[in-house]
């Protein structure tokens, strides 16, 4: 089954994802509300992949990025931002993020970008 | 304050509206209903005003605060805030509707978690959103904050966001969007205020564009000659 | 006896010498300075934003939106109508925190203020109801001194 990392600061916003996700079959879900908790939830779970989002409290996203990737260079991250953060999505993607979506999103980006990274 | 002639303050709300109108579609996607949108409406106003530009002093309101700053010469400078606001019923039926569900039957004064974060996660998403045309117009990139969720009377929810501007100039220049939701009793507002430096730099920044446009006509002209 | 009343926005403050009901409303970081001559029943009361006036002579900003040249201000005033400082006493309200996720905390540095202040001018301090999470209305009669602070979140109470 695979195992899939929400890492958002937002209760909301992993709500949503996680409504998308078990709708299609992916139910094994874990959440991280903070950059912190998400490198220790990646190290602990080794999760499948990972929708990783930009902005949050304790270690910003590409921080937790880099950390994952040193980690594990085969870690498969998708990055979640608002609008507006192409300059960060650039660099998440030279670090190693295998894709991104951008909020708000509509469900069908959300599915096909995690069919398209998982392969 | 700088002054600004109108030709000036025309031109900003125009790429205000823009911005606007990006937040406008973002809240579509997350409400899945259409939204009707105003043109920004502009007030040049005493700081100590800018609250009534919204409401009521007392009126129980929920908002999201977000600080910008521009990234300018590897140091960042401060650029403005942007409150999205709704009144108490309005913001009731927006995390509703966000979460998918049916809004309470028994009116109450409370706000729960999860509301907050969809409310919270909104002001963020319409922030980002808007802000991408004047992040152009500047030249700048623009950094958000966190958003910041205040749940109480309008006049101590929008005073905080007058502490910027409060040391630095008497008048400020708001901007003002109203977003209606198709179908729904739900009224949110957008309110831009600019920091008195940002003002003046995107003002000087559309002449720069405006001189551009004129020069690109002009050589255009001539070679067709 | 009817009471006039009187309603202070952001950045006013306001001296009487009749019985008047000072009101100021939707006060969240913001500071409520009431001052009280028992004797010459003479009463000032400022909305003020901030604690500290910058003093910047480019941008003439308005006096009574900081805490210390409005009490500077209302002193003043209410010296003009015969009052001894050493008769006046202070209460103080607001400077609360609203804003989840806010790692300045304005109200407080406002009420920190406030009370160097009226320690340099030699005002104690009576009563106040100051912190805390949530916006307070407050309602001065001028007449005996009494303050009102009602709110949405909480209880309405008097000093």
């Amino acid at each position: 089954m695979t195992k899939i990392l929400l890492a958002d600061d937002s209760a909301f916003m992993r709500k949503i994802l996680t409504n998308i996700l078990t709708k299609k079959g992916y139910t094994d879900l874990i959440e991280a509300v903070d950059g912190e908790e998400t490198v220790a939830a990646y190290t602990r779970e080794k999760p499948d992949l990972v929708l990783l989002d930009i902005v949050m409290k304790k270690k910003y996203g590409t921080e937790a990025l880099k950390d994952i990737m040193q980690m594990d260079p085969n870690a498969k991250i998708i990055m979640v931002s608002a609008v507006g953060q192409e300059k960060v999505i650039e660099e998440a993607i030279q670090l190693g993020a295998k894709g991104f979506v951008v909020k708000p999103f509509k469900e069908e980006e959300v599915l096909s970008k995690v069919k398209e990274v998982l392969g | 304050m700088t002054e600004l002639s109108k030709f000036e303050i025309d031109a900003i709300a125009e790429i205000i509206n823009i911005g606007a109108g990006h937040a406008s579609n973002a809240l579509s996607v997350m409400t899945r209903k259409d939204i009707h949108m105003s043109f920004p409406e502009v007030k040049l106003c005493p700081i100590e005003k800018i609250p009534q530009l919204l409401g009521n002093p007392e009126d129980l309101v929920a908002a999201v605060y977000l600080k910008i700053e521009g990234k300018s010469n590897n140091k960042l400078i401060p650029v403005g805030s942007l409150i999205f606001m709704l009144q108490h019923d309005s913001a009731e039926e927006l995390a509703a509707l966000l979460e998918n569900r049916k809004p309470p039957k028994e009116k109450s004064f409370e706000l729960g978690e999860m509301d907050v974060s969809a409310l919270e996660e909104t002001g963020n998403i319409l922030s980002g959103a808007s802000l991408t045309a004047i992040s152009k117009v500047l030249d700048m990139q623009l950094v958000e904050s966190l958003p910041h969720f205040a749940h109480d009377m309008l006049q101590a929810v929008l005073s905080f966001c007058l502490i910027e501007l409060a040391p630095k100039a008497t008048d400020a220049l708001t901007f003002t969007t109203a977003f209606e939701v198709e179908g729904h009793e739900i009224d949110a507002y957008f309110l831009l205020l600019l920091d008195p430096e940002s003002l003046e730099l995107l003002s000087k920044r559309l002449r720069t564009l405006f001189e551009d446009m004129l020069a690109e006509y002009i050589e255009e002209e001539y070679s067709d000659a | 006896m009817r009471e006039k009343q009187a309603y202070l926005n952001i950045g006013e403050g306001r001296v009487v010498n009749e019985p008047t009901i000072l009101e100021a409303v939707g006060i969240g970081s913001c500071i409520v300075i009431c001052l009280y001559d028992k004797e010459k029943r003479v009463a000032g009361m400022v909305h003020a934003l901030l604690g500290n006036n910058p003093h910047d002579e480019k941008a003439d900003l308005n006096p009574m939106r900081f805490a210390d040249t409005a009490i500077d201000l209302l002193l003043g005033e209410m010296a003009e109508k015969g009052c001894q400082k050493g008769n006046i006493v202070a209460k103080i309200f607001g400077g609360a925190k609203l804003f989840t996720l806010e790692h300045i905390n304005v109200g407080e540095d406002n009420i920190f203020a406030v009370r160097q202040k009226l320690e340099e001018v030699g005002i104690p301090i009576v009563a106040e109801d100051t912190g805390g999470k949530h916006g307070r209305n407050i309602w001065f009669d001028t007449e005996n001194g009494k303050v009102v602070v009602g709110r949405v979140f909480g209880p309405t109470l008097e000093y």
